[in-house]
């Protein structure tokens, strides 16, 4: 079983290679944002300055930040809820069998 | 490697193919760039399967003002074992409009009925033993309710035995392919195809699990290429092969909702649902996905302020679609990459068949019984009444995200209509000799109906006239 981030790296991996070439430049900007401001980048920054970036990054109205939280939070999401779901249809059979 | 048949690609189009060649007593090969996983392995819809069986794990776009997320099975089997195997045959209006507007030559209900029954005879096509879910039953409700027209589908599914099984590609007719002595070389990608002293030669790489890649050359008399309606271009045209190759992709774009009712409808251990709402047919249908939680989480991911309701809620809640036929794109080849870059186009007819979906999905949901329908499409409001519905606009928004299908189609059709078509109405590529297309590519236009049942029953058309004319 893989775990959240390795399951990112290996859907990064296996995305269309136009767009993962596209998605490896964006993530290096979003980790370089707020070195201006802060001097430190993304994943040096304490939790809320992340959580805020990540907030000030899904409401720009560029488009291209959207898109890039977008993809990073459905994949999250889709990863951390494939380990509930299993625990949840396994039971469910196991009770159907009973 | 040498055989008298090559087929690339073992879905639905291809393993047929394949099999019918090799029990016409030809050497084929059948070379599929996914890996041979057995049929239960990963388990369906997690992410191991994504990772395994789908196609750059599932993230394809079709780029354009109005994006489509699309989705592609690559593994033995292709797009049939990670389906759900909702069957149909082809509507007989479907196929008066392609004879019509693409010269299709002998392809009427009638004509093609045999190689309907002759794959469902290989492939099982069965409807459920048993009460659909809740989740299923709550659509025909609604529709019910409303006056609406709605039907239980079958599926190409084997319900005997416990738990059943799906009649995938890899549990049937590739198995009899192996049987009658064809070859299948896995982890194999086809990247170019030219011709030489009279043969096809194949220029492959194949990429095992453990151990490095190596390039492998195959020499054929006759291929059949059979890599899916965006592969299928991409590879005829990075061959140097491009007359009406790659220009009219097209697809049954849905947009979803997640409904919540007040009692609960979704229970983990449930076969898939099976209802669908023909009512509107052919502008649109609807029907039900997959419910477990890792779709809802992922339907509702646009709205995360929903997310922890969706923890507790989550058995209350199913995952409706409205399908359309918008949009139509290019598959294109660019310099340095090996995957090809696919661009949609929107009319303003599809904008608005979309919008018009949604309300009557919403419509027939709360018909059901629905309290909340939260539409997969952020920029839409959460839905609880008529007046709600009412609210919405005539159009989808452009740039609207959220757009996904599971069906490609069309981006090769077939045909004598020379400015159309990339193939005879036999599915051979004109002023190539002994190359065919086996594959959805073929399809004139979208079938409607789910597509598999389509696929496999052109397919068989297809290799049947080929084999009785000795390929000529
Ligand atoms: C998630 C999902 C759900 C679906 N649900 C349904 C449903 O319920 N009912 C229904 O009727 N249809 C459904 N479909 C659609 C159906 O699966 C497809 O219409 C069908 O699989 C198309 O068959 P095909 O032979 O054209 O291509 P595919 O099934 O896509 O097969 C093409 C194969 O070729 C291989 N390939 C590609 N390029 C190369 C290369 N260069 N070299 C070697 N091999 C290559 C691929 O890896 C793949 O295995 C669904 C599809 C998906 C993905």
């Amino acid at each position: 079983m893989v775990s959240v981030v390795g399951f990112l790296f290996a859907t990064q991996a296996r995305m269309p290679d136009h767009l993962r070439f596209a998605f490896r430049i964006l993530t290096l900007v979003f980790d370089a944002w707020p070195y201006a401001t802060t001097g430190k980048p993304f994943h040096r920054l304490d939790l809320p300055r992340r959580i805020d970036q990540v907030e000030r990054w899904k409401r720009s109205r560029l488009a291209f930040r959207q898109g890039l939280i977008a993809f990073y939070r459905s994949f999250v999401i889709f990863g951390l809820y494939s380990e509930l779901s299993k625990q949840d249809a396994d039971r469910g059979m196991r009770a159907k069998q009973d | 490697m040498v055989a008298e048949v090559a087929v690339i690609g073992s879905g639905p189009g291809g393993a047929v193919t394949a099999m019918l060649c090799a029990e016409a007593g030809k050497s084929v090969l059948l070379v599929e760039e996914g890996q041979n996983l057995p049929l239960h392995w990963p388990e369906h819809f997690s992410r191991d399967e994504i990772l395994h069986k789908y196609r750059n794990a599932g993230v394809n776009v079709a780029l354009g003002s109005t994006q489509i997320a699309y989705v592609e099975g690559c593994c033995v089997g292709g797009g049939s074992e990670v389906n759900r195997g909702l069957y149909y045959r082809t509507p007989s209006y479907v196929l008066d409009a392609w004879r019509k507007d693409f010269d299709v030559r002998y392809l009427s209900s009638d004509e093609l009925m045999p190689h309907f029954t002759e794959c469902e005879a290989i492939a099982r096509v069965e409807y459920l033993p048993c009460e659909a879910s809740a989740i299923s039953k709550r659509l025909y409700e609604g529709a019910m309710n409303l006056g609406w027209h709605a039907i239980e589908a079958p599926r190409l599914y084997s319900y005997g035995g416990r738990g059943g099984s799906k009649q995938s590609m890899s549990e049937t007719f590739v198995p009899r392919f192996l049987k009658a002595g064809g070859r299948l070389i896995a982890d194999t990608a086809v990247r170019r195809l030219s011709r030489q002293e009279g043969k096809w030669r194949l220029d492959a790489i194949h990429t095992p699990t453990h151990g490095p890649s190596q390039t492998v050359e195959i020499s054929a008399d006759k291929v059949f290429v059979a890599c899916g309606a965006v592969q299928t271009p991409a590879l005829l045209r990075r061959s140097g092969l491009r007359k009406n190759i790659g220009n009219s992709l097209r697809f049954h774009p849905m947009l979803k909702v997640v409904a919540e009712f007040d009692y609960e409808v979704n229970d983990p251990g449930d076969f898939d649902p099976v209802h669908q709402i023909k009512e509107f047919e052919p502008h649109f249908g609807m029907g039900c996905s997959i419910s477990k939680q890792p779709m809802l989480a992922l339907t509702m991911a646009g709205r995360p302020d929903c997310l922890a309701y969706v923890e507790h809620r989550w058995r209350r809640m199913g995952i409706y679609y409205v399908q359309t036929t918008g949009g139509c794109a290019t598959i294109r080849n660019l310099p340095f990459f090996r995957d090809p870059l696919v661009r949609v186009r929107h009319s303003e007819w599809d904008l608005h068949h979309y919008a018009e979906g949604l309300k009557r999905l919403s419509e027939a949901l709360l018909a059901a019984g629905a309290i909340a329908i939260y539409p997969a499409a952020p920029e839409y409001p959460v839905l609880r009444s008529m007046a709600d519905l009412r609210k919405l606009p005539e159009n989808l928004p452009n740039g609207s995200g959220n757009l996904t299908s599971v069906h490609v189609f069309s981006s090769c059709p077939m045909g004598e209509n020379e400015v159309l078509c990339a193939t005879d109405s036999f599915g051979r590529v004109r002023e190539a000799d002994g190359l065919y297309i086996a594959d959805a590519s073929l399809l004139c236009g979208p079938t409607i109906v789910n597509p598999q049942g389509t696929v496999m029953a052109v397919a068989h058309r297809n290799a049947t006239h080929a084999i009785e004319n000795r390929f000529a």
